[in-house]
């Protein structure tokens, strides 16, 4: 058996450990379960939508459900069911990747604050202090009035605002992993700080990390969707919390589009809270094998 | 031949409490060492807990800095650089004494055992999982093949200590330190990775520095033992000598503790009990450190114990003793 | 006695210069952001669209838009400590003015809020902490997975939805209403008529975290020694709950009420959109949608040391409470 052959099938076997731990949390899997769905909803909705969700006057405006109009119609007459399809994308895409960007801020901090301690932690925590004071959700309002609307942009400012909690956590658990013997001994064996750090530590410091960044991930989604609400998203794109935001206006006029895009946006939300905790479980087996 | 030589080692670690961020106090973990490791030979260092043993360990593999004094390896210096290069590197290793905690709970055997080919460019890519497998059968896990793509948590204690030490050897080092190495081990695994510890110094001509509080497993693998007590050692003495005339009072008591089989030798044993509580290594007694603990001292209070400290001297073959009543 | 107080006091102090550098952090971040702004930063500071040349200079000799930098900083620190956050573009007053008008009504909406929610959390806490694993445990558990999920201004809307426009039982928006004039106690109750959906919304998330976290701090000090040693006197459970375990629980909850005054803020902002009620909330959308530059920094500002402050007085209290900490 070639090395190849045997580290492919070692990592399948990985895989399936992984997954055996992972459906045992029964929650875990609805959650996991939830978010497929909607993503899948939002990867297909140029397929399964039924109308074009810009075109006005498809059906009479404020129409509750009906068969031709699932959810029924906006105030613009636009079908609502295509709308929500199409509005799952930028919520998905902002919160994924915003939530990812700030998890490797907040990686690159909190592992050379937690690693290399000393001045380099002082200064550090003193920064991260700092920006967990700031509220956050008033500075993105200030960023995006002043800046622009796009949706990089508000990945780029949810980003760089998110990062705080993960610092801290990746410090705590790099000061904590340091002290390990395994550090020990690959400190003895002349490895170099950078394979330490990351062949070392990281590998062991992951799971919480991956933990806080799908919860994060729902975080970002409900702040994305309150900046949308607010009149900040993004104009040319369909997304929740711009429908949320006409829904308001319109709000004496119908329910149905505030109730069904606020569902969407709850149950995705509420699939990756259970995800996150799926994932908890998982990853940490070590305590309750042995 | 010397291989490792201490001289005057010293480490103080700053006592950093709370409150009081301007505390001056220190732990005296090894206060001015003197002690000369030969090659190819397996010297026993026992304490109790808190003695500095491992701290002394940790010196002179330069995995700490330390306070002042100087490390010898190999004829050359190491105190003083604050790194030490890859070559002297990997001629020293450490083998721990918590298995579970010192292989990387994500990495594969092979990966963990190839680590050190790695980083010291002994093996090519390809050779590595070759090179593994041997190391692996040299610490008698076999087939290897079985061992190479698990994880340590798939194995029992003993296997995984073997794990650690064909990581240790994997460099070709040629001095190890070995803190406690059996110590968190079933009973009857010990005597097995003991065997194969001393297989591997004949085979591959390894010098070892075997830390233990354990007094009968260091007299069945050292030559020689050292005793410290509060970071001094205070005997020195090839290990039949040590166990049978010991002339410190300290080794007389703890080797008058440690439990023997036959019981009607147990029986008819004087045990020296020790009183007083064990001090601290922040502010040691003034003169020789065990001197308030000390029977001698308490049956005949000389005062050159409460004032000075006794030097390491030699009393006869390889013997050395810290104690002025002792001669 | 004289001892104990002493030492409050000089944490108290201690806690203030150290806020310092803090604030003036926040008023250089507001700094900076008016300057890298694409556009005049004259249109942010005073709030002129099109100025006359005339106004253009005034504005330039007052905050000093030609001189070096540090210098237009000095300025800026010192009219924020003046109180002078410019003027609103669409109201024409100052926006300290501003704010301070509608302060008051987001203060009643929050406080209001937060009362309840901390009572009936650490109540909920309680109970489910005695009882781990029962129903009421459970269902709380259930629902604060929820609370976690539901974006707060759609749970404003389906409030308002359903208690409001279909069944009619609260009125849909505002401070009071608008048409009658009421006084005293009259006046008071349609206040609360008004504020009971917002303060509702607000209050159920809030109740969410604190009954968790309550539950969870309980869980750690009922299973202490010193609780052990009160059952064991022979106390009744009720005085070893509330009068020993709670205690000690409740540190972790004043602490974590006053980290999440931001987010508190954020919520409310986001329900008196929905409700259109006039508080600071409300004004800021309205000036998002005017572009209203001036109204914006400065109420961000206003929130930012607000944050700082309820921290203070959150460390505060929590030393007040908690002798141990006062050393740190």
């Amino acid at each position: 058996m070639t090395r190849r052959t045997a580290s492919v099938q070692l990592k399948m076997r990985n895989l399936s450990d992984f997954w055996r731990r992972y459906k045992k949390n029964r929650a875990g899997v609805l959650g996991l379960a939830l978010v497929l769905f909607f993503v899948t909803l939002g990867l297909l909705a140029p397929v399964i939508a039924p109308y074009d969700p810009w075109q006005v006057q498809v059906g009479k405006p404020f129409s509750p459900p009906s068969a031709e109009h699932w959810m029924g119609a906006d105030h613009l007459g636009r079908d609502l069911y295509s709308q929500v399809l199409y509005g799952a994308r930028v919520p998905l895409l902002v919160g994924t990747l915003a939530a990812l960007f700030s998890t490797l801020i907040g990686i690159v901090v909190g592992a050379a604050s937690g690693y290399f301690s000393g001045k380099l932690d002082d200064a550090l925590m003193r920064v991260t202090e700092l920006f967990m004071m700031i509220p956050s959700f008033f500075l993105l309002i200030v960023l995006v009035t002043i800046f622009e609307r796009s949706i990089w942009y508000l990945v780029f400012v949810i980003g760089i605002t998110g990062w705080p909690g993960t610092a801290r956590l990746v410090r705590g658990e790099f000061l904590s992993l340091k002290e390990m013997p395994f550090v020990e001994a690959a400190r003895s064996i002349g490895a170099s700080h950078r394979h330490i750090i990351f062949r070392e530590i990281l590998p062991n410091a992951m799971p919480p990390i991956v933990v806080n960044a799908s919860l994060g991930i729902g975080a970002t989604i409900i702040l994305e969707t309150g900046l949308s609400f607010l009149g900040l998203g993004d104009p040319n794109v369909i997304s929740w919390g711009n429908i949320l935001a006409n829904a308001q206006i319109y709000i004496r006029l119908g329910w149905h589009a505030s109730v069904f895009t606020g569902l969407a946006i709850f149950l995705t939300v509420l699939g990756l809270n259970l995800l996150g905790d799926g994932l908890n479980d998982a990853l940490n087996p070590r305590l309750k094998e042995r | 031949m010397s291989l490792v030589e201490a001289r005057g080692l010293t480490k103080h670690f700053p006592l950093r409490s709370g409150f009081f961020a301007k505390d001056r106090r220190v732990v005296r973990a090894v206060d001015g060492v003197d002690l000369t490791i030969r090659d190819g030979e397996t010297l026993g260092l026992v304490g109790e807990s808190g003695c500095g043993k491992t701290t002394l360990g940790r010196l002179l593999l330069r995995l700490t800095e330390p306070t002042s004094g100087s490390i010898i390896f190999e004829g050359t210096d190491i105190s003083g650089s604050k790194t030490i290069g890859p070559e002297i590197r990997r001629r020293m290793q450490m083998i721990f004494q918590d298995p579970m905690a010192s292989l990387n709970p994500r990495k594969t055997v092979l990966e963990i055992v190839s680590l050190p080919l790695r980083i010291h460019g002994l093996a090519e890519q390809d050779e590595l999982e070759e090179k593994v497998m041997e190391l692996l059968e040299k610490v008698e896990l076999t087939p290897p093949s079985l061992y190479v793509d698990r994880y340590p948590h798939e194995f029992s204690g003993g296997q995984r200590q073997r794990i650690v030490i064909a990581r240790a050897i994997a460099s070709g080092p040629r001095f190890i330190v070995a803190d406690e190495p059996v110590s968190s081990l079933d009973l009857s695994v010990r005597a097995q990775i003991l065997n194969l510890m001393r297989g591997l110094s004949e085979a591959l001509g390894v010098t070892y520095l075997f830390i233990s509080h354990d007094l009968s497993v260091v007299r069945s693998m050292c030559q020689r033992v050292a005793v410290m007590y509060l970071g001094k050692v205070v005997e020195l003495a090839p290990v039949e000598e040590l166990y049978g005339s010991p002339l410190h009072p300290y080794t007389k008591a703890i080797l008058s503790a440690t439990p023997v089989p036959n019981p009607h030798k147990s029986r008819s044993r004087h045990i020296v009990l020790l009183g007083g509580d064990p001090p601290s290594p922040v502010s040691p007694p003034s003169g020789c450190r065990f001197h308030p603990r000390c029977p001698f001292y308490t049956s005949q209070p000389h005062p050159r114990c409460a004032s000075q400290e006794p030097p390491l001297a030699t009393t006869g073959e390889g013997h050395l003793v810290a104690c002025h009543q002792a001669s | 006695m004289a001892n104990r107080s002493a030492s409050w006091k000089t944490y108290a102090l201690r806690r203030a210069l150290g806020a310092v550098p803090l604030v003036f952090a926040i008023i250089l971040l507001n700094f900076t952001l008016i300057h890298i702004a694409p556009g005049d930063p004259i249109l942010l500071l005073t709030g002129e669209i099109a100025p006359s040349p005339e106004y253009i200079e005034a504005m330039k000799t007052k905050y000093g838009l030609d001189r070096p930098i540090h210098e237009q900083l000095l300025i800026y620190l010192s009219s924020v400590l003046r109180g002078d956050l410019g003027r609103s573009i669409r109201y024409d007053i100052p926006v300290t003015e501003l704010i301070a008008s509608r302060a008051p009504a987001t203060l009643l909406l929050m406080g209001t809020s937060i009362s309840i929610s901390i009572l009936i959390g650490i109540l909920l806490g309680v109970i489910s902490a005695r009882k781990p694993y029962s129903l009421t445990d459970n269902l709380t558990t259930v629902f604060s997975l929820i609370a976690f999920s539901i974006p707060i201004f759609w749970l404003a809307q389906l409030l308002m939805i359903t208690f409001a426009l279909q069944l009619g039982l609260f009125p849909t928006g505002g401070f009071s209403s608008a048409r009658t004039t009421l006084a005293g106690i009259d006046y008071a109750l349609n206040v609360l008529h008004h504020l009971f959906l917002p303060a509702l919304t607000i209050a159920l998330l809030r109740l969410a975290t604190t009954s968790r976290l309550t539950r969870a701090s309980m869980l750690e000090a009922l299973s202490q020694d010193y609780v052990i040693t009160a059952r064991s006197k022979g106390l009744d459970e009720r005085t070893v709950l509330f009068r020993h375990a709670l205690r000690n629980a409740l540190r972790p909850v004043i602490t974590m009420t006053g980290l999440q005054i931001g987010t508190m803020i954020a919520g409310a902002t986001l329900t008196e959109i929905v409700f259109s009620y006039p508080g600071i909330g409300w004004m800021t959308y309205q000036a998002v949608l005017q572009r209203d530059y001036p109204v914006l920094m400065g109420v961000y500002l206003v929130v930012s040391l607000s944050v700082i402050l309820a921290n203070f007085v959150t460390d505060i209290v929590y030393a007040l409470y908690d002798p141990r900490v006062r050393y740190a």
